[in-house]
């Protein structure tokens, strides 16, 4: 039992815990001193023994978990003490900040703040995009023609400027997913042993349930509901659970009730940046699962903001069509009979 | 392939993300300078706005309407909530609405002390319109014959 | 066998017993001399909690009285608490248009929340309209970019209490569904501790805004843990506005 890699784990023992098996180690080794050498085992025990102790107390304190990481370049070993300098990228940047959370390219440890590599030219799609979904071939995903109708429909509206409004425009809930596509400022990724939790500064949370089983019947919702297992280093999150009122991406991909996709989420490029490989499968309106792809970079020098919807002037909703059931948004009425 | 390449055609003028509202209510083939006084200036979500009395020069005045980003994306664009204060006098270069009343969105803000903010309005900050290949304006306004029926693909 | 002090020579077993005792031994010193080094570490406020101390609709002192608000500010609040007695919550953004109620009052709704904890950061996810707030233990002074409804967090540990300090509240939230007001320069300070074996989560709550109160002020609220394995529910307050049902649905809670 290595002491370190349970502090370091998701896990979470106690460190008292990690104390006890660094000690247990610290007297194997004096065991095998004992075995090795002569003269006064009992000066070798007790040296071998305090140095273990110090140096368990020093590796499961806070401050060392944060320094004990590996620097980006460098294999799996030597603790970096520098921190990360990170270079000012544009105006994008809030300004000069100390960066709050440590170095991490631990593989399997997608804590930190990313943000979403955001549109490129068509002609590399298959690399990612937001927009429209473009498969990893490069290709429209393979719509039925009811799908194909419903996408076409909605994408000729916006061409129109009579855009069908979808759940962002009606300040609901997407699919957290979606997010990596709708939302290109940053997010931030928290984990523990139960749980991986993203979060976009809209609110949307993303809360990936590790270990446990899909419950059955489970209620439609607009985030769905995504449990996740462990495959080494890459996650990989089952999400189903969808109700109908989200579209797939911002220009109308529908997906029906029965909508479930696989997100296989891993570290790429030394830590610096996760890819989301997405496989949907939805037969109502696409004719064979599919993959598409994601990426973002590892960006410790920014902050999450907020947004809050506050101001809903009618402008927002100027030229907006309202189908299947959905009404312009508006406030509630001054006056209401409910307890606040 | 044919659909392919047609439905890159189409989506090479599409504007992604959450366009909760059509932005060809602007028209974004011009522009209009306004300078002016604040009135108000409303930090929120899903917009801010500046609300600007420009002056005809002769002795009216018009209240504009003009619709700028979101604040998490105006403080990437050098915007904080103070930037603009009632009474504050501003240069407001905007993409005039087609309907010609006074509204539009916000392009660039010149304030009193020479900075030139960009109008982030359009969601596509104009950094990340260039990296998209496609102009950063809205598309051009389609045919009236075009059809709204789709055709079916083949299986 | 016997030795020349009549004493049995030691057998193999003995020898291990006598080991395994001192490997005992060594392990108890081990960790009572590392154990006040890391007093904290065994705190975690993982998991759903649920108000348990009664939903404050006016937020009251430690005391059970109104918090010592200046004159212009008490004056706001008469205001909207007497609007708020004739069923009139237009001062409340988020009874009407779902805004974030913001600080204190997302920490005091009888809606579970959930934290996640982790060495550097802990979340609170909310159940209420699938809020969240994040609070930053790295150490670094805190950055406010911006105003917020949630704030921006701070927290480090002293002993086994979790020390939460939110600035950067923007002036349009308020801090109880009767309307009390409070300015940009709002400071408060959440004090968590676990007890009843941790079942149960308290926090003393300390609220500082010169341009509001003409002192310092606490609160004390109580929350439940909910069973292991409990998941927040989805909430989407806009749905029920567009149904005509309020923002807040506080009997559902009861």
């Amino acid at each position: 039992m290595n002491g370190r890699r349970l502090c370091m784990s998701g896990l979470r023992p106690t460190r008292l815990l990690a104390v006890f098996l660094a000690a247990d180690q610290a007297l194997e080794i004096r065991s095998e001193l004992r075995r090795i050498g002569g003269g006064s085992g009992s000066f070798r025990r007790r040296v071998a023994l305090a140095v273990t102790t110090i140096a368990a107390a020093i590796v499961c304190t806070p401050a060392s978990l944060a320094r004990s990481i590996d620097s980006p370049q460098s294999a799996p070993a030597e603790p970096s003490r520098q921190p990360l300098v990170v270079e000012q990228k544009g105006p994008e940047d809030q300004g000069t900040v100390a960066p709050t959370l440590p170095p991490n390219t631990e593989p399997a440890n997608f804590e930190g703040i990313w943000k979403s590599d955001h549109v490129r030219p068509l002609v590399q799609a298959a690399l990612g995009t937001t927009g429209p979904l473009v498969t990893v071939e490069g290709t429209q995903p393979p719509y039925t023609a009811e799908g194909q109708n419903i996408f076409w429909h909605r994408m000729l509206m916006e061409q129109r400027g009579t855009p069908v409004a979808n759940t962002a425009a009606l300040y609901l809930p997407s699919i957290p997913l979606n997010s990596l596509s709708l939302d290109l400022e940053p997010f931030t990724i928290l984990q523990t042993n139960t749980q991986v939790l993203v979060l976009w500064e809209d609110g949307t949370a993303w809360q990936i349930y590790l270990n446990k089983p899909q419950p059955r019947n489970l209620k439609p919702t607009y985030r769905g509901h995504s449990v996740g297992l462990w495959e080494g280093a890459t996650l990989v999150v089952d999400s189903t659970g969808f109700n109908t009122r989200t579209w797939l991406d911002s220009h109308g991909s529908p997906h029906s009730g029965d909508l479930r996709f696989i997100t296989r989420i891993s570290k790429i490029n030394h830590g610096r940046q996760l890819e989301f490989l997405t496989t949907f499968d939805d037969p109502r309106y696409y004719r064979e699962p599919f993959t598409v792809r994601r990426t973002a970079t590892w960006r410790p020098d920014l902050h999450l903001l907020e947004v809050e919807i506050e101001n809903t002037r009618d402008e927002n909703n100027e030229g907006m069509v309202y189908e299947d059931g959905e009404q312009p948004p508006r406030p509630a009425a001054k006056r209401s009979p409910g307890e606040n | 392939m044919k659909s392919t390449v047609a439905a890159m055609i189409l989506l090479l003028f599409a504007l992604p993300a959450m366009s909760h509202h059509s932005t060809t209510a602007y028209d974004h083939s011009k522009t209009i300078v306004l300078t002016g006084t604040v009135k108000e200036f409303q930090w929120t979500n899903p917009h801010s706005w500046v609300q600007l009395i420009v002056p005809d020069g002769q002795g009216n005045t018009t209240e504009w309407s003009i619709e700028t980003g979101a604040p998490n994306l105006n403080i990437r664009h050098g915007w904080s909530r103070n930037t603009l204060k009632p009474g504050d006098k501003v240069t407001l270069t905007i993409y005039p609405h087609r309907d010609g009343g006074p509204h539009g969105s916000l392009a660039f803000a010149k304030l009193t002390d020479g900075r030139v903010l960009d109008g982030a309005a359009d969601f596509i900050p104009k950094d990340n319109a260039k990296e998209l290949g496609a102009p950063s304006s809205a598309p051009p306004a389609p045919d009236a014959g075009s059809r709204a029926t789709p055709t079916t693909p083949k299986p | 066998m016997r030795t020349e002090n009549n004493r049995r020579a030691p057998l193999p077993s003995d020898r291990r017993v006598r080991t395994s005792m001192n490997d005992l031994g060594y392990l108890v010193l081990a960790v009572l001399l590392v154990g006040p080094l890391a007093a904290h570490a065994d705190v975690d406020l993982t998991g759903l909690w649920r108000l348990q101390s009664s939903f404050q609709h006016e937020i009251k002192t430690t005391e059970g009285r109104t918090p010592p608000l200046l004159p212009a500010a008490a004056e706001t609040y008469r205001k909207n608490l007497a609007k708020s007695a004739a069923g009139d919550f237009s001062f409340d953004k988020s009874q009407t248009l779902c805004t974030s109620p913001g600080m204190p009052r997302l920490v005091m709704l009888p809606y579970p929340f959930e934290i996640v904890q982790e060495p550097h950061r802990l979340a609170f996810v909310f159940q209420w309209n699938h809020r969240f707030r994040l609070v930053d233990l790295g150490g670094a002074p805190p950055i406010v970019d911006d105003l917020s409804y949630r704030g921006t967090a701070s927290g480090h540990w002293e002993g086994d209490v979790l020390v939460v300090q939110t600035r950067g509240l923007v002036d349009t939230s308020l801090l109880d569904a009767g309307g009390m007001p409070h300015s940009e320069d709002l400071q408060i300070t959440e004090r968590y501790h676990l007890e009843n074996g941790g079942r149960t989560l308290v926090s003393e709550l300390t609220f500082e805004d010169p341009k509001t109160f003409t002192r310092p002020w606490k609160t004390v609220v109580t929350y439940r843990k909910l069973p292991p394995g409990t998941e927040l529910d989805e909430d989407v307050c806009r749905e029920r506005l567009a149904k005509g049902l309020p923002a807040f649905e506080l009997d559902k809670w009861k």
